[in-house]
């Protein structure tokens, strides 16, 4: 791992404890029909993991670079003071014997030099767990480390800025050490790949995870250690946007300019300059994206089978429609062409088109970890990998196109944005957010990819302008009761209709005034998407109107049958609806009544 | 020494009371005193049903006051009843109704069954649908 498992563990800790929430969850609720039969064409999930050691054992070596000279090491190379002369092109040797030996090296490097350092040692049968560190020219400041890097041994790649004589040291990650824990490094000057320089455009954080420009093209970045999201202006100047933000692992901007942050508390936080509203949503989102409808879409877990989920909701979070996906996702972005392209946490790249989920890149540990995705305007994927350190690009199909496309001089990639300009369009700047974890502490920057090997501007999902439907929720009824509540937007002058769904039977939507009304005449939540429409504007809002049953006794049904009730007119009407509808109260609604209670076969004889 | 011949003679008289003993109980359990005269006896609902598969009928009986009903129908026999007036009461039974008798009640020996009568109030199949009452009979008889 590039820089200790800490950078996984604030990535991936909502992933940990929303799996762990998923056994005592609920179900999806509420999700159409259509999605239904979706959700009954199950794969099976696969969950994301971290790959063990003894998987990493087993993987095959990279190709290394050409190795001019083997140097080995003088010992005592205890220290900076003490570590044994290389050159770039060297490969140095030496074990980390005895237990507890740690091994210094010093390389004269030319500045700009993309210096790679890699270590052979378990994949030739060595029992070394190599960890490695670069030392600035001091011999004390800590460059990079690494412990893992695609097996057990690791490898660096940074960019030096300056020329001199810079330290790395190599020992066993738990300590031990002896005649069979050899090792070799070889010490390389590769060529930058073209995403790379690297330089830091905001800096101050500690964890910063998730990114998100806005239309005027200010950077928000949510620090997930400091509990905060800042605003970073186009001129990298920086301040507080919001303390006390919960999550902060993914975020967007809505339809109407609001910043959303999924909690893992089962909310969506509503985050303006001046407030944090929070909105409950009943499942515990993950990934979140705006849709080209102007929707929210959301990758989150089933609470019931745990199963992972992308649920499609309405630009105020109501469920429209849920699609069982093949693997948890860990970032969602829409392309230019309006398919969603989704990031799994088993480091696949999936596409949904057309309501299917379309595979690009099989998920394997061998990629791993995914960390972070965005897509150009030619719907390329720049997809980060926080385990390595490094960039990759893809086309829209899924052609991998440049394995390295950058790779960090120092810390982790985790998101990745593009930058929008002041009238809200993309560009062609690509952006990270990064964390270098030291033994105590973080240290975190937004840096920029070199901007002349991006392909094309970023994609932008714009929504345009959308008319806001302030109707929050529709009161609930029961059958066989009158009911009337009314729809309500921004501008009242509005024509109103039903976009998609339906309403209960029995209730009717009343366009000019955008009244709901009539007798529901049966039980159930109904889900509905409310369509209005001004002069300039239309939205949509997904709602759920719940139609419950009266709350009657048995005795209380008898005994109207039997001459002597005191049922209302609307429990009257229930009770016919529920039965043969005829228009009148009989014993064929008693009978249904009786079926419902599930008693109608109960032998017995009752004097009411 | 044992008197056998005693003691055989002890053991008859001893069984003889006995049995007389369990012989008055059974009695007594059976209905009390055997000499006492039977007070009550049954009148039956009986159903002539045009229809198979009726699932509910309501109807009414007059002449009488009712404490109790006995279901006689097929299967799944539920039955409420509830008097509506000094004589009459109004009875549902639910189940798998048919041709034959419906409920059965208890009347005194005074009480004639001529006295008695029913009429059908509303007829449901076991769809739940209301039934024409055409064609359904339904009368007291003392079985």
């Amino acid at each position: 791992m590039r820089t200790g498992s800490l950078f996984l563990l604030a990535r991936y800790w909502p992933t940990i404890l929303l799996v762990g929430l998923a056994a005592t969850a609920a179900p999806i609720r509420g999700a159409s029909a259509q999605s239904q039969d979706r959700l009954a064409l199950t794969q099976r999930a696969t969950w994301w993991r971290y790959p063990s050691k003894a998987e990493l054992a087993n993987r095959t070596r990279d190709v290394l670079p050409t190795i001019e000279a083997d140097v080995p090491e003088i010992e005592p190379n205890n220290s900076a003071a003490a570590a044994t002369a290389a050159s770039i092109g060297d490969r140095v040797t030496g074990s980390i014997s005895p237990v507890g030996d740690v091994d210094y090296y010093v390389v004269t490097v030319p500045a700009g030099t993309f210096l790679e350092l890699e270590v052979e040692a378990s994949r030739v049968g060595s029992f070394l767990d190599a960890t490695l560190q670069l030392f600035d020219r001091d011999g004390v400041t800590s460059l990079e480390f690494n412990d893992d890097a695609g097996s057990l041994d690791s490898r660096i790649r940074f960019q030096i800025e300056s020329e001199g004589d810079y330290f790395f040291a190599i020992r066993d990650l738990g300590g031990g050490g002896g005649s069979s824990y050899f090792y070799s490094v070889d010490i390389s000057a590769i060529p930058p790949p073209p995403g790379n320089p690297i330089t830091t455009f905001a800096s101050g954080f500690q964890v910063p995870i998730a990114l998100a420009f806005d239309s005027v093209g200010n950077l928000f970045v949510a620090d997930v250690a400091m509990g905060r999201i800042t605003r970073v202006a186009p001129d990298g100047s920086s301040s507080l946007f919001q303390n006390f933000v919960q999550g902060g692992d993914w975020m967007t901007f809505d339809a109407f300019g609001n910043l959303i942050v999924p909690s893992w508390d089962g909310t969506l936080q509503i985050i303006t300059d001046t407030e944090i509203d929070t909105l409950s949503i009943g499942i515990n989102p993950g990934p979140i994206a705006l849709g080209p409808d102007g929707g929210l879409w959301m990758g989150s877990w089933d609470m019931m089978t745990g199963f992972p989920i992308l649920s499609h909701r309405d630009p105020y979070g109501g469920l429209i429609e849920a699609f069982l996906l093949p693997v948890s996702p860990a970032a969602l972005a829409f392309a230019p062409s309006g398919e969603l392209y989704m990031m799994g946490f088993d480091n696949s790249l999936m596409k949904l088109s057309n309501g299917v989920v379309e595979t690009l890149v099989t998920g394997s540990f061998e990629n791993c970890c995914f960390t972070g995705m965005a897509l150009d305007e030619d719907g390329n994927l720049y997809v980060a990998n926080g385990f390595l350190g490094e960039v990759s690009l893809y086309g829209p199909d899924g052609t991998l196109l440049e394995e390295v496309f950058a790779f960090m001089d120092a810390g982790t990639p985790s998101t990745l944005a593009f930058g929008r300009d002041a009238n809200g369009m993309g560009t062609a700047r690509l952006f990270a957010s990064s964390a270098t974890f030291g033994l105590y502490q973080a240290e975190g920057r937004v840096v920029e990819f070199n901007p002349a090997a991006i392909r094309a501007p970023g994609h932008v999902v714009d929504v345009g302008a959308l008319l806001r439907i302030t109707k929050n929720r529709l009161r609930g009824g029961v059958i066989g009761q009158e009911y009337a509540d009314t729809l309500t937007a921004a501008d009242p002058a509005v024509t109103w209709s039903i976009a998609a769904g339906t309403l209960p039977p029995g209730l009717s939507l009343d366009g000019v005034t955008g009244v709901v009304s009539g007798v529901p005449m049966e039980s159930g939540a109904f889900r509905f998407q409310a369509r209005a429409e001004s002069q300039s504007l239309a939205g949509e809002r997904a709602y759920e109107l719940v139609i419950e049953e009266p709350v009657l006794s048995t005795t209380d049904v008898i005994d109207e049958l039997l001459g002597v009730g005191l049922l209302s007119p609307s429990e009257l009407l229930y009770l016919d609806l529920i039965g043969n509808r005829n228009d009148e109260f009989d014993i064929g609604d008693v009978r249904a009544f009786l079926q419902r209670m599930g008693t109608v076969n109960s032998p017995e004889v009752l004097r009411d | 020494m044992i008197d056998h011949r005693r003691g055989a003679g002890t053991w008859i008289k001893q069984w003889s009371s006995i049995c007389l003993v369990v012989g008055c109980g059974a009695l007594l359990a059976c209905g009390g005193d055997p000499t006492e005269a039977v007070e009550s006896r049954e009148f039956v609902v009986s159903l002539t049903s045009p229809n198979p598969s009726d699932g509910a009928i309501l109807f009414s009986i007059s002449g009488g006051v009712i404490a109790e009903f006995r279901t006689l129908a097929t299967s799944g026999p539920q039955v409420h009843f509830r008097s509506t007036g000094p004589t009459t009461t109004r009875v549902a039974v639910f189940g798998n109704i048919a041709t034959g008798g419906l409920v059965s009640f208890e009347v005194s020996l005074g009480e004639r069954v001529q006295d008695y009568s029913a009429e059908i109030l509303q007829v449901a199949d076991r769809d739940n649908v209301l039934r024409s009452i055409s064609g359904y009979t339904i009368e007291v008889i003392e079985p």
